[in-house]
């Protein structure tokens, strides 16, 4: 199966679809060109309403996740997010904050959050003279 | 036209004293996929019956596709398709022969359609339905109510006592007919797991009322589970924060809660060192329809 969603989870269903697909990009199982499923299939696949994979390809293709190509279908984009350094960043750090208070609500001490997110780092940004990854997006 | 698929005001049915559907009022936006839960015996094969005019209300009033349910039964059948648990099949016919039959009741029927349905669920053209196991009768129901391209699609308990295997064929097949179609569905189930990520709006009925119509989202989004030591004095929550259920498991007392605001459960929770975790539609459907709810 192409993505795992879990409808019990209260996450909504399409923020999980959107979520795995950026993972799949970060880690390299997806490409810059690769195809995705076509809403039917990946509906039906998923079991899940056809209207919930519209709406998170819609929301991949604003934020150039993804690129619609009308009557072909939805592709990995290789275009450069719109967004200045600054809105990046903060976006960034508002995801990292809170990672962070989960990490303190779940007694986690110092060391091993920044043992986390190393690894996590290297997983999707290998270290130099590493093999493999291309370091981020664009 | 009218936006609402279905709407009902006051609707009620009464078998010698007892009331099946009491007073049943709602409403289905079109283009909706609506889960209609409720235990057995709650009222829901009654009111589909209602709906399509094979069974008088005795109170209330009611449309389906804009059309008075009191009034235009045929008209009304025509426009939907419908599949009842236990589907009434003249059983000395084939499988071919069926399909003949149906289409001469629908104007819309599209031929090309059934022999793609037939195809996809296996079905032998030349069987006759006696000779069908269960889950391919409920694949056959489900053709015939689909080759006429209905706008509102009605499923009475459709996969229950079905296989795995041919239930999944039956949900993939709605998936795909309703991403064509935009068809709006009516689910009426207790598989609740099963229709979970298809569904946008939830409409709890129980003992002959609506105890709650809502969208799936907003439920989700307002309704936690909190779960305490039951040795420990437990906290009455604050105001705005409702029990739906609280049962004790052992040594945990069990709670389930809704506030449209989640930072009030989320703060309840971690002012008593515990957590508020997420709650699945069953564990939802669970909680509206608890005996006593609302009380400890």
């Amino acid at each position: 199966m192409f993505l795992k969603i879990d409808p019990k989870s209260g996450t909504p269903v399409y923020l999980q679809i959107i979520e795995q697909i950026k993972s799949q990009i970060a880690s390299g199982r997806l490409r810059i060109g690769d195809r995705l499923p076509t809403v039917r299939d990946l509906a039906v696949d998923l079991r899940v309403n056809p209207n919930t994979v519209s709406k998170a390809y819609r929301e991949l293709e604003r934020d150039n996740v993804l690129e619609g190509r009308p009557g072909i279908g939805s592709f990995v984009s290789g275009k450069v997010s719109g967004l200045v350094l600054k809105r990046k960043e903060e976006e960034v750090r508002r995801h990292m904050e809170r990672a962070v208070v989960e990490a303190y609500h779940l007694q986690l001490q110092r060391r091993q959050i920044t043992g986390i997110f190393t690894e996590t780092l290297d997983g999707i940004y290998p270290p130099e003279g590493a093999e493999g990854g291309k370091g981020g997006r664009t | 036209m009218s936006n609402s698929v279905i709407s009902t005001e006051r609707l009620g049915k009464r078998y010698g004293r007892r009331w099946a559907v009491e007073n049943l009022t709602m409403n289905m936006p079109r283009g909706a996929v609506m889960a209609f839960l409720g235990p057995n015996g709650a009222g829901k094969t009654t009111t589909i019956r209602m709906l399509q005019n094979l069974v008088r209300p005795d109170r209330g009033s009611g449309t389906v596709l804009g059309l008075d349910i009191t009034r235009s039964g045929p008209d009304i059948r025509r426009l939907i398709g419908y599949v009842p648990e236990r589907p009434h099949m003249i059983d000395w016919m084939t499988i071919d022969r069926i399909q003949a039959f149906t289409a001469s009741f629908y104007p819309t029927w599209d031929g090309a359609y059934a022999r793609e349905l037939t195809t996809r669920f296996n079905l032998r053209p030349e069987s006759k339905i006696k000779s069908l196991s269960r889950g391919e009768e409920a694949k056959l129901a489900l053709l015939l109510a689909l080759a006429h391209r209905p706008e509102l699609l009605i499923l009475d308990d459709a996969t229950a006592g079905i296989d795995p295997g041919a239930r999944r064929e039956i949900l993939e097949t709605v998936i795909a007919h309703m991403h064509q179609e935009g068809t709006s569905i009516f689910f009426a189930t207790h598989l609740v797991h099963e229709v979970e990520g298809l569904v946008t709006i939830v409409a709890v009925f129980n003992q002959g009322h609506l105890t709650r119509q809502a969208p799936i989202d907003e439920l989700k989004r307002s309704i936690r589970r909190i779960q305490f030591r039951s040795d420990a004095e437990i906290p009455s929550p604050p105001a705005g924060i409702d029990i739906l259920m609280r049962k004790r498991i052992g040594a945990i007392e069990d709670l389930v809660v809704e506030c449209p605001a989640l930072e009030t459960i989320e703060s309840f929770a971690n002012a008593n060192h515990t957590t508020a975790d997420e709650v699945s539609l069953e564990d939802i459907y669970l909680a509206l329809t608890a005996p006593g709810r609302g009380t400890s």
